[in-house]
């Protein structure tokens, strides 16, 4: 498989296998998928399909069995050290449950990640600031993760993926714990920053994200059964100015 | 970790000042050498000697001066209270060493007055005395006594109350001769002598009984181990260090462990946003630094206001530097093992976590 030109990230003929004492269980067969710039992808399927594999060898979180993964032009190796640095410089990651430091305020959560990626303490708070104020919670800046709504927290960690400008972001389930308005929110910011800054990955149950997204890739029993195009909707975000 | 401040300063603290304790009455008298009955293991075990050693002693070249110090287990009978035990230590008052110590009222002088003792404050109480025992009246062996010093926070090893008086008083109390004593202090010309006189003492005084002299460090030493080492209290004392020592690394173990353990997808996010594990070790040392210092300032206050509070109640936390020192390496050392045990932890995060 030739690599695709400009492609943010690259998968060719992934697998994944794990060894249990009793027989060898395969999470992702023989998965090749490309992201170009500016596309939203989700990725679907049921519980157990794979997905949260798939994501993490895109990620290189999880060294593959074999095949390979190629992220904005390098190809992800096995050294843990070089891996962080890919990760630091190109890509972002939105949680289900969040992963706020609860001790922390919002703009601490974002601004640590910049300071700790090497940003001079005061550019750190500048940039958390206005990637607060993106998603709406300028006036949220110094309220901890537990004085916020739930729609708040997430907003708080995609501001917190969005403030080191990645190339690609991944988000899993990110809408699971929100409710509709909430959700609708999220997306907006989602479908924002594919349409203007880089591409992005989720994985998802949720039909309701279907209307965001550019292509969804089903996926089960570890091996891609289907891949659509999205009727993509950009619109302006509700309920912010 | 404030707590495992208090608990690791007061532990030591009470096991210095214990210590202090079972050889104080030796340092505070001082002199080169005791001479003493052989097998004397520790001061409250002083035998009367026989007649005619301190002249023999102060026969000897070196020898400047010579004190006696009697010291006899009595009982002592008060209005108020069933008898007490109580450990009687007869001085020289008229020689240099003060003797006692912490006087809050009447002056060592006073005990010159015959059958005149002091009580410590904080043995009023055991002695059914109310408000201050000055003036105060009762037997001893069936002699009338009276307190013309009181002195706040003496305390034996044994807390048994240590009744001083002078030396002509505690003879006739205990029921020795004017030439009789518990031991012979002496305070040599020249220190250098020391060795030459610790030889002579057997050698010369071996017909007047069962003798020998020790330097008063050796002495002192002596008494601290018998009470410290070879007593059931001293090894339950030394217990209780350990304990409390073992429990202050449990608590900061745990909450540094803690600190991981609770944000292991936290810091699982830092590392998927591309955080190397160095610069989380780092961040859990920065930390444990941190925690040292938030808990260990408020908890060496805490510890003085409860030296002051257990002083008042009769228990002697000594808070010298040394023990500031000693405490403080421990805490760092129990933070050292609990940051590294914090960073173990660190290292064994699998990131695959944030999406589990």
């Amino acid at each position: 498989m030739q690599l695709t030109a400009g492609a943010v990230l690259e998968a060719e003929n992934l697998w994944k296998t794990y060894d249990t004492s009793e027989q060898e269980f395969v999470a992702v067969r023989d998965v090749s998928l490309c992201i170009a710039p500016n596309e939203l992808v989700l990725l679907m399927g049921p519980s157990g399909s794979g997905k949260t594999t798939l994501i993490s060898m895109l990620a290189g979180l999880v060294h593959p069995s074999s095949g390979r993964v190629v992220l904005c032009g390098v190809e992800l190796g096995r050294d843990e050290f070089e891996l962080s640095m890919l990760r630091r410089r190109h890509i972002g990651f939105v949680f289900q449950n969040y992963h706020l430091f609860p001790a922390l305020t919002a703009l601490e959560n974002v601004s640590e990640i910049l300071g700790l990626h090497g940003v001079p303490r005061r550019d750190a708070l500048e940039r958390a600031r206005a990637a607060l104020a993106a998603v709406g919670l300028a006036d949220r800046l110094h309220h901890r993760p537990d004085a916020l709504s739930g729609g708040q927290r997430q907003r708080v960690a995609i501001a917190r993926a969005f403030a080191s400008n990645p190339d690609l972001l991944i988000g899993d389930e990110v809408t699971a714990a929100l409710d509709s308005f909430s959700t609708e929110q999220v997306m907006h910011f989602m479908r924002d920053f594919a349409d203007r800054r880089g591409a992005v990955l989720l994985v998802t149950h949720d039909h309701r994200l279907e209307q965001y997204a550019d292509r969804i890739v089903e996926i089960e029993h570890g091996r891609v059964t289907s891949t659509r195009p999205g009727p993509r909707r950009p619109s302006p975000v509700p309920g912010l100015a | 970790m404030t707590i495992a401040t208090v608990l690791a300063f007061s532990e030591l603290g009470i096991f210095v000042g214990l210590q202090d304790s079972s050889s104080a009455i030796i340092g505070r008298t001082g002199g080169d050498v005791w001479v003493m009955k052989s097998g004397t293991a520790y001061f409250d075990a002083g035998k009367p000697m026989l007649d005619g050693i301190r002249p023999a002693l102060a026969a000897h070249a070196c020898v400047k001066r010579v004190r006696g110090v009697v010291t006899a287990f009595v009982t002592a009978l008060t209005e108020k209270t069933s008898p007490v035990g109580a450990m009687l230590v007869g001085v020289e008052t008229d020689q240099a060493a003060v003797v006692p110590w912490e006087i809050e009222r009447g002056l060592p002088s006073d005990l010159k007055q015959w059958l005149n003792v002091s009580v410590d404050s904080l043995d009023q109480q055991r002695f059914g005395f109310a408000e201050s025992a000055l003036g105060e009246s009762f037997k001893i062996q069936g002699l009338d006594v009276r307190v013309s010093v009181v002195t706040k926070g003496i305390k034996a090893f044994a807390l048994s109350p240590y009744v001083f008086a002078d030396i002509e008083s505690a003879r006739a109390i205990a029921g020795l001769s004017r030439g009789q004593s518990c031991y012979w202090i002496v305070d040599l010309a020249d220190p250098r002598c020391s060795d030459d006189f610790l030889r002579w003492v057997p050698e010369r005084l071996g017909a007047q009984g069962d003798v020998e002299a020790k330097l008063t460090s050796v002495f002192e030493r002596q008494s601290q181990e018998f009470w410290m080492s070879g007593s059931g209290a001293g090894i339950v004392l030394k217990f209780a260090v350990f304990l409390s020592l073992a429990v202050a690394a449990a608590v900061v173990i745990q909450t540094l462990n803690a600190s991981v353990r609770d944000h292991v997808k936290e810091l699982a996010a830092l590392l998927a946003f591309g955080v190397t594990r160095a610069q989380l070790i780092h961040f859990v040392l920065w930390q444990a630094a941190g925690l040292t210092l938030l808990g260990a300032i408020p908890g060496g206050f805490a510890t003085l206001l409860v030296s002051r509070l257990a002083f008042d109640a009769g228990i002697r936390i000594a808070l010298s530097p040394a023990v500031f020192l000693l405490g403080g390496a421990g805490l760092c050392g129990i933070t050292a093992l609990a940051a590294a045990l914090a960073c173990r932890s660190v290292l064994r995060i699998p990131v695959r976590l944030v999406f589990v």
